[in-house]
């Protein structure tokens, strides 16, 4: 049985950092750094309240340091120059420290890239008829095959996501009730391996310690969705630069996370090669003059192109305008295509009963005009463009979709999903194991 | 990768100085020491020179000279508003100040509890203006009355306090005389009394307080009226505007009581009384 150490070594620096006080966030995107410095402060003075803080204990927390940049080296999620980022890491919490007027030590990442796959696994055990208690519910544990997924993969969520006990299903916690079969849905998202060791050196180079790694379309979703989509199920698309986040949540637990490897990104490299012009540029026109529904007006409402370097061979003498339905013509395919890309995906799940409630998208791309109407024709009329919760202190630069990750990990570390290594292990211990985990136990409290 | 241009970012060396700079601790602890270090070096240099008391009297000096002896500040004589001789002595006799004197060193309130205390004065002003002049004005003690007690005679004012004593009672024939326990603490009534018998006044040798609670008439040919305890003044009114206030003239009552209200009692003299 994997022992998930490194899981339960961030979990204690996390509640550890809470109890200190402040605690960094960093969203590590592919167009964007974002580092936000929240405060706890401390309702009861008693301590207890605060180890028991995977129960739906919710602390006042308030951002008190903000900042994002613009990353450099990192492709579609995946961290590829690693220098860089860390440069970049470095420069984000430097400024946001300033404006906290603290430093950090602790900081929770979240992070799209590493190509995660989202599996739901399923173990019961037989009961002698009696009421379940959280013994049963860690050997349940124990039997799953973690073992076999953390070889290849690395696990980065393991969220126990439905307990079923004979032919009752959709138990939050069985402990109690008295069945003979136990089961237990997990939803494990595994990503390539050694991902959380890299982002671990680089946050170690810049004197932070990793205290829990998030996905980051599970956590836009946290700060998108709103209660009752989360109770009835609801798919989140989180369109980001370098990829596309999908996550299905249904009866307030994620049961389903997928990546589609299309982006704000691949949008703009098609209209600096539709009409030659550079990255930058590019990106400008998208942002101030992009849609994707053509109008009559759009034939004469004329864009012109600045070009950073006159002297490029990609410069056209020719042509300095544009006009904004040339410009439409441009992303409006791409954007079908990250459509269909979302469509196939949510087919290829066989939620489909459980996703055709509603979809939400978020996230950069999300503000794109007109995409309300074109999402509407892929997925009727359940598309809604939502847009992040607030957060207290956050500053008004920070409100926008772009944010909704940053935003929900603030949500999510107030409020912790449990997962497979919360539980305790099997506590079939032997004499030498009983001394030890005393010692261990003296460890933690001294 | 093409988009990514980079910018300035700071090195490690830099990031990991401000993380440090960050630190609250380290901030106190900063400025506890540089306070710490300021202050030895203040004790330190006392120290070295604290051998050489001459430099430091210099500096002594030197201040004092400085703030001290300026001539805004100096007062040059004491003016005291009063026209007796005799309290401009005593005042001057009392302050023994010698002119000129820094204005920084007076302590006017004390100068003025200390004129204060002088018997025959009220109360006193004292103030410096500003050509330089320590000003004292003066309200003396008028005398009203000669008051008697124990063989010693006093100056007395309306609020009975003794102003100076006196030799003898042809010192100040103009005033009244009163004698007895008690007598100045009611000189008011005494004076109104007097007032009364503006008639008599060459006749009458004083008032006696008795007892502390009524007066007695004393006329220079050894009569006396005895006025009653609650309503002196109304008694000895009713008294002489009466067709009986004859009998203070004539000669053949010892004693005239007033002190009921309806009845007036005499008391003759007789031979048969002095001889029994």
């Amino acid at each position: 049985m994997i022992n998930f150490k490194k899981h339960k070594e961030f979990r204690k620096r996390l509640k550890s950092a809470i109890k200190k006080g402040t605690l960094g966030l960093i969203d590590i995107g592919s167009s964007k750094i974002v580092c936000i410095i929240i405060k706890f402060s401390k309702i009861d003075n008693n301590s207890k309240k605060l180890d028991q803080i995977n129960e739906t204990s919710s602390i006042a927390y308030r951002v008190v340091g903000a900042a994002t940049k613009k990353s450099i080296g990192i492709k579609k999620g995946e961290i590829i120059v690693a220098e860089e980022v860390e440069k970049t890491i470095r420069l984000v919490v430097q400024q946001s420290q300033k404006m906290a007027a603290s430093i950090i030590d602790e900081v929770v990442v979240t992070f799209s890239g590493g190509s995660p796959i989202s599996k739901n696994l399923y173990q019961d055990i037989r009961l002698e008829n009696q009421s379940v208690s959280s013994n049963d519910i860690s050997i349940l544990l124990s039997k799953y095959a973690f073992q076999a997924h953390s070889e290849q993969r690395e696990i980065l969520h393991a969220m126990p996501i439905n307990f079923s006990l004979d032919k009752k299903t959709g138990l939050t916690d069985p402990r109690g009730l008295i069945g003979q079969l136990l089961g237990l849905d997990i939803n494990l998202i595994t990503v390539q391996k050694n991902i959380i060791e890299n982002i671990d050196q680089c946050l170690r180079n810049c004197q932070l310690n990793l205290a829990g790694i998030f996905y980051s379309p599970y956590i836009s979703a946290k700060s998108s969705l709103v209660e009752d989509e989360l109770k009835l199920g609801a798919t989140c698309v989180d369109m980001g630069f370098g990829t596309t986040g999908i996550s299905i949540f249904y009866n307030h637990q994620m049961v389903f996370a997928s990546n589609i490897r299309f982006g704000g990104a691949n949008i703009t490299s098609d209209i600096m090669q539709a009409f030659q012009i550079s990255f930058n540029e590019a990106e400008r026109i998208k942002t101030l003059h992009g849609g994707l529904i053509i109008t009559n007006l759009d034939d004469n409402e004329l864009i012109e192109l600045s070009f950073a370097d006159e002297n490029k061979a990609y410069y056209n003498y020719e042509r300095p305008f544009i006009s904004r339905s040339e410009l439409i013509s441009v992303i409006r395919p791409r954007f079908e295509e990250i459509l269909e890309e979302i469509q196939f995906s949510l087919e290829k799940t066989g939620l489909e009963h459980l996703s055709s409630k509603r979809i939400v998208f978020t996230g950069g791309g999300s503000q794109m005009p007109g995409l309300y109407e074109l999402a509407s024709e892929y997925f009727g009329s359940r598309v809604r463009i939502g847009r992040p919760m607030r957060v207290q202190g956050l500053p008004q630069a920070l409100q926008g979709s772009q944010f909704s990750a940053i935003i929900g990990l603030a949500i999510e570390i107030n409020n912790l999903q449990d997962e497979v290594w919360d539980f305790d292990i099997p506590n079939s211990l032997g004499p030498g194991q009983k001394i030890k985990s005393a010692v261990n136990w003296f460890k933690d409290n001294w | 990768m093409k988009q990514t241009k980079s910018y300035p970012r700071p090195s490690k060396i830099r990031y990991r100085l401000e993380r440090v700079w960050l630190r609250l601790w380290l901030r106190k602890l900063i400025l506890y020491l540089s306070l710490i270090l300021v202050f030895s070096t203040f004790c330190l240099l006392i120290f070295v020179y604290s051998n050489d008391w001459i430099r430091l009297k210099e500096y002594k000096n030197f201040f004092n000279n400085y703030i001290f002896e300026r001539p805004e500040l100096s007062v040059s004589k004491l003016e005291i508003k009063t026209t007796n001789l005799d309290l401009i002595n005593q005042i001057n006799a009392i302050l023994k100040l010698s002119f000129p004197i820094n204005s920084i060193m007076l302590d006017i309130n004390h100068i003025q509890k200390i004129i204060n205390q002088i018997d025959s004065v009220e109360s006193s002003n004292v103030r410096i203006n500003d050509s330089g002049v320590l000003l004292v004005e003066v309200i003396e003690r008028k005398p009203v009355a000669v008051y008697r007690e124990n063989d010693d005679l006093a100056l007395i004012d309306l609020k009975g306090y003794k102003i100076n004593n006196i030799f003898s009672r042809n010192d100040r024939k103009d005033l009244p005389l009163i004698v007895g326990t008690g007598g100045n603490y009611q000189v008011k009534e005494a004076l109104e009394i007097y007032q009364l018998l503006s008639i008599y006044l060459n006749e009458i040798r004083g008032l006696i307080r008795i007892g502390e609670r009524r007066w007695d008439i004393i006329f220079k040919n050894n009569k006396r009226i005895k006025l009653s305890e609650k309503y002196p003044k109304r008694s000895l009114r009713n008294f002489l505007s009466s067709d009986k206030s004859y009998l203070i003239s004539s000669n053949d009552f010892v004693i005239i009581d007033l002190r009921f209200t309806n009845k007036i009692i005499l008391r003759k003299l007789t031979e048969d009384i002095i001889k029994p």
